[in-house]
């Protein structure tokens, strides 16, 4: 358990040898787009691809989320590859997303959401280059439905509702309701079909409602707004 | 030949019996080697004749199956392959006792590493050298007596009187890389498990072959599970573990009941369980079958399933050696790479390392399919070429008109209307090796010396040894779209780069596919492709767009034609041809395409001037789906009048063309 010495954008930061470079760097105030890291206590997704920074001595760009503080570590968040790399993977991220800030219930509460944020963050658009043909299956492509109260939601997940054309896959609330929740919450499927779903959903998802408490946490951290309680 | 059964007699002390092995495995199972085993079972009782029956595995010439080898009396074997339950009651009575038969039938001399000695395999056998593959289709895999017969649990004999760390530098010293695709050092990945902490240690055995189109470690474990097993003691002994897994795939059934007869074998002759072999070695091993995911052939989702998580990958380091199984040290290691350790034991480093190149010392195991002229499995020194590999070894292409013996088409007429005109020849057009994380090269890189490092310029990987070979009549753009579409639906869709860019690259084959393509589509492929390269979170991903990328860089012609004048040049993409009959028009009577579909339409005419009948047709385009199965009706009465074209005749009326 040392403490070491690194450097970011220019300012000395210190950290324990070994500690999660993004948490390290988001902690310290450098911030970094990310969607599926939550905290450095939980096991690292690696799943949204967005966390690249550069690192001096290495010639390609690194995942913050995969790599650890070691000591005279130089990194720069605003380099250049990174940065083309993680709008490469933002563009892709968009392409699950349908944008529809106008009717969108966080947008509304907040005037923003992550992925606004993020956005602006690396100079890319919202809206992905690839259209929202990437919305996942099976569901299919329901149209431009409005979102929030009046919306058409795609997929019914126990106690809570996955606004399946809105969900970016970011694992936030499964942790989340890990964490601070009933432990409900889990991934199914795979491919295209991997989605945000309760346990025993398909079959019996009796005992995820009956556990369920309507806590919020999932719908607190959902980056994308794409979850609500189906009861209220 | 079992060792077992030479010189055993009948009970009543009479006359030796003979062994007569049929080959069992999946591939010959496939295709009627049961009914060959029951066929020879019955005739064999009902005249009495001294042969003694023996199910074995596979000998590789899986091109040859139904496949049986015959004990003549001097003690020579005799493989005859291309059986049915007729030809094996009739061989039976005829050439099996023959020294030297003569039949269509008759292979060749069976070696007694299992090599087929005749001229026609002369170049193979040249090239082969069967190390892995040298009880597969002789040892009984149902019997642990045939293996020791045979010298099976020697090495690990010899193993127990060496120190672990001894065992671990003849490994390393050897230079054996793991043979499951990544050619990872195998004694520096034993090395890190034995330093690693932890006093449990786990030896895995990654029977999960997830690549379309292998199926080398199945005829592994069904032809001579009790090599893996030997090689999972070593190495379990090596690194310090008592416990082992047998990773196999559920749809191996066969494979898994061998390895789990196997196991109860072992125990019984205390093998395995405490104190093997009267040491102080302890090791036992279970057999856990797989559920279904390509990529939990990835070690880290192999261990995640294993514990009754998700199959997904999670991030490296730690790797499993260090902290794997329930964060316990583990070696997982393939089949094949298992099944060498007790030949690098007996043998030595410095014969396994005089074996194939400095790199990539040893032979290699593979699976050729496709339009070769002898698919199956050779086993060959690494570094050997692809060109000898594929026509030494292979035979070369197939030849679409050569019969095998026995199913010779009858010849209905003579010179009459109903001969059957030859097919054209089939030319070498592409071969795709490391399945769908692999790629294409075409006949330029045939010299390509096959190796880890040739391979890795090459911009491929070797894979499980998967070789399928394609012709002028194989699409490379569906080719493509075909293994893209594996990787896709086996994804464990966790990340953003192989989800949702992999299933943008697979849509946009499919309209590339369909002629719905253009230029943009081809951009768009490559730079997808880019980032699920760089980006993706396992090897699954950043594999993935592999074949897609080979094959355009190798045959961006064929792409173009697609997407710029939407033909397959290849006939194949059902958007872009279509049926019609030759324009001689067709001189059969038999009607048996119109009868079958009703696209098609027939007339009758005559020809004044030879006094001939003949029939015209007509396939309306529109109506036609591209079954084929007009094609097939007419080579069912040896005729071949319908023909492909390309572009296709109608026009689409799908949006966006």
């Amino acid at each position: 358990m040392s403490t070491v010495s690194l450097v970011v954008d220019g300012r000395r930061i210190e950290a324990e040898h070994g500690e999660n470079l993004l948490g390290v760097l988001l902690r310290s105030g450098s911030y970094v787009p990310h969607l599926c890291f939550a905290s450095a206590d939980l096991p690292v997704r690696a799943a949204c691809r967005l966390c690249t920074v550069g690192v001096e001595g290495r010639d390609e760009p690194v995942f913050a989320c995969e790599a650890k503080a070691e000591a005279g570590m130089v990194v720069d968040t605003r380099d250049v590859q990174a940065l083309a790399w993680a709008r490469a993977s933002f563009d892709l991220v968009m392409a699950t997303h349908q944008v529809r800030c106008g009717s969108c219930a966080r947008f509304r509460e907040q005037g923003t959401c992550d992925l606004r944020e993020i956005a602006h963050h690396l100079g890319a658009p919202l809206r992905s280059s690839w259209g929202s043909c990437a919305a996942p299956r099976p569901g299919g492509n329901s149209g431009a439905a409005p979102r929030g109260r009046e919306a058409v939601l795609c997929d019914a997940a126990g106690p809570m509702r996955v606004d399946a054309q809105a969900c970016v896959r970011c694992g936030r609330c499964v942790d989340a309701c890990s964490s601070a929740g009933a432990g409900i919450l889990c991934f199914l499927g795979r491919g295209s079909a991997y989605r945000v779903a309760c346990i025993g959903d398909g079959g019996d998802a009796s005992a995820s409602a009956r556990a369920c408490t309507a806590c919020r946490a999932c719908v607190d951290v959902c980056p994308a707004g794409a979850l609500e309680l189906a009861r209220v | 030949m079992p060792a077992d059964v030479k010189g055993a007699r009948d009970g009543a002390g009479g006359e030796r019996l003979r062994a007569i092995a049929v080959g069992t495995a999946t591939c010959g199972r496939s295709v009627g080697a049961l009914e060959v085993l029951e066929a020879l079972r019955v005739e064999i009782a009902e005249l009495g004749l001294p042969y003694r029956l023996v199910e074995v595995g596979c000998l590789g010439h899986c091109y040859a199956e139904p496949l049986v080898t015959v004990e003549a009396p001097s003690g020579r074997v005799n493989a005859f392959g291309y059986l049915d339950a007729v030809a094996a009651r009739y061989l039976l009575r005829t050439c099996f006792g023959e020294e030297e038969p003569e039949s269509d039938f008759y292979l060749g001399r069976l070696e007694d590493d299992g090599a087929i000695a005749s001229e026609a395999l002369a170049a193979r056998n040249a090239l082969e050298r069967r190390v892995v593959m040298e009880n597969c289709g002789i040892v009984d895999p149902c019997s642990i007596d045939d293996y020791r017969r045979r010298g099976g649990y020697e090495a690990l004999r010899r193993a127990l009187e060496l120190s672990p760390d001894d065992v671990i530098e003849e490994i390393a010293q050897a230079g054996l890389r793991g043979r499951g695709g990544a050619g990872f050092p195998t004694g520096v990945k034993w090395r890190a498990c034995r330093e690693a902490d932890g006093a449990e240690k786990v030896i895995v055995c990654n029977a999960d072959e997830g690549d379309p189109g292998s199926f080398v470690d199945r005829v592994i474990i069904e032809s001579d599970p009790h090599a893996v097993l030997e090689g999972m003691l070593i190495a379990g002994y090596a690194v310090g573990a008592r416990e082992g897994r047998v990773y196999v795939r559920a749809e191996y059934p066969l494979a898994v009941d061998r390895m789990r007869q196997a196991i109860r074998q072992a125990r019984d002759a205390r093998l395995l369980g405490e104190d093997v072999l009267g040491a102080a070695l302890s090791f036992d091993v279970d057999v856990f079958e797989a559920a279904g995911a390509f990529v939990c052939g990835e070690e880290t989702a192999l261990i995640a399933s294993m514990e009754g998580r998700r199959g997904e990958p999670r991030l490296r380091p730690p790797y499993p050696a260090e902290r794997g199984f329930l964060d316990r040290p583990t070696v997982i290691d393939n089949v094949k790479t298992l099944a060498y350790v007790r030949h690098i034991i007996e043998r030595g480093a410095r014969w396994f390392r005089g074996i194939g190149t400095a790199s990539s010392p040893g032979t290699g195991v593979f699976c050729l399919t496709g339009k070769v002229a002898r698919p199956g499995l050779v086993e060959v020194p690494l570094g050997s070429t692809l060109r000898a590999i594929l026509y030494d070894a292979g035979g070369g292409m197939v030849d679409p008109n050569a019969e095998k013996p026995g199913r010779e088409t009858p010849n209905i007429g003579n010179g009459g209307y109903c001969t059957r005109p030859r097919a054209p020849e089939t030319v070498f057009k592409a071969i795709q090796i490391g399945g769908p994380s692999g790629g294409f090269l075409p006949a330029s890189a045939l010299d390509l010396p096959v190796d880890f490092e040739s391979l890795r310029d090459a911009g491929i990987i070797m894979g499980s040894g998967g070789m399928v070979v394609m012709s002028q009549d194989d699409c490379m753009v569906e080719m493509a779209r075909y293994f893209l579409e594996f990787t896709q639906s086996e994804s464990c869709g966790k990340c953003v780069p192989c989800r949702v860019g992999g299933q943008l690259m697979l849509d946009i084959l499919g309209a590339v596919a369909r002629g719905e393509g253009s230029e943009e589509s081809l951009e768009a492929l490559r730079s997808l492709a880019v980032h699920l390269r760089r980006a993706s979170a396992c090897n699954l991903g950043r594999t993935a767009p592999s074949p897609v990328i080979t094959a355009l860089r190798f045959f961006e012609d064929e792409f173009r034609a697609h997407v710029e004048r939407r033909m397959c040049p290849a006939l194949v993409c059902r958007d872009l041809i279509s049926y019609e009959f030759e324009d001689v028009g067709c001189t059969s009577a038999c009607e048996q395409c119109s009868v079958v579909c009703e696209a098609i339409t027939s007339a009758l005419g005559y020809d004044g001037l030879s006094g001939r009948m003949y029939r015209t047709h007509e396939i309306d385009d529109d109506l036609c789906v591209r079954c084929a199965i007009c094609v097939d009706s007419c080579a069912g009465v040896n005729h071949r009048a319908v023909r492909k074209v390309t572009p296709a005749k109608r026009q689409r009326t799908k949006g966006g063309a």
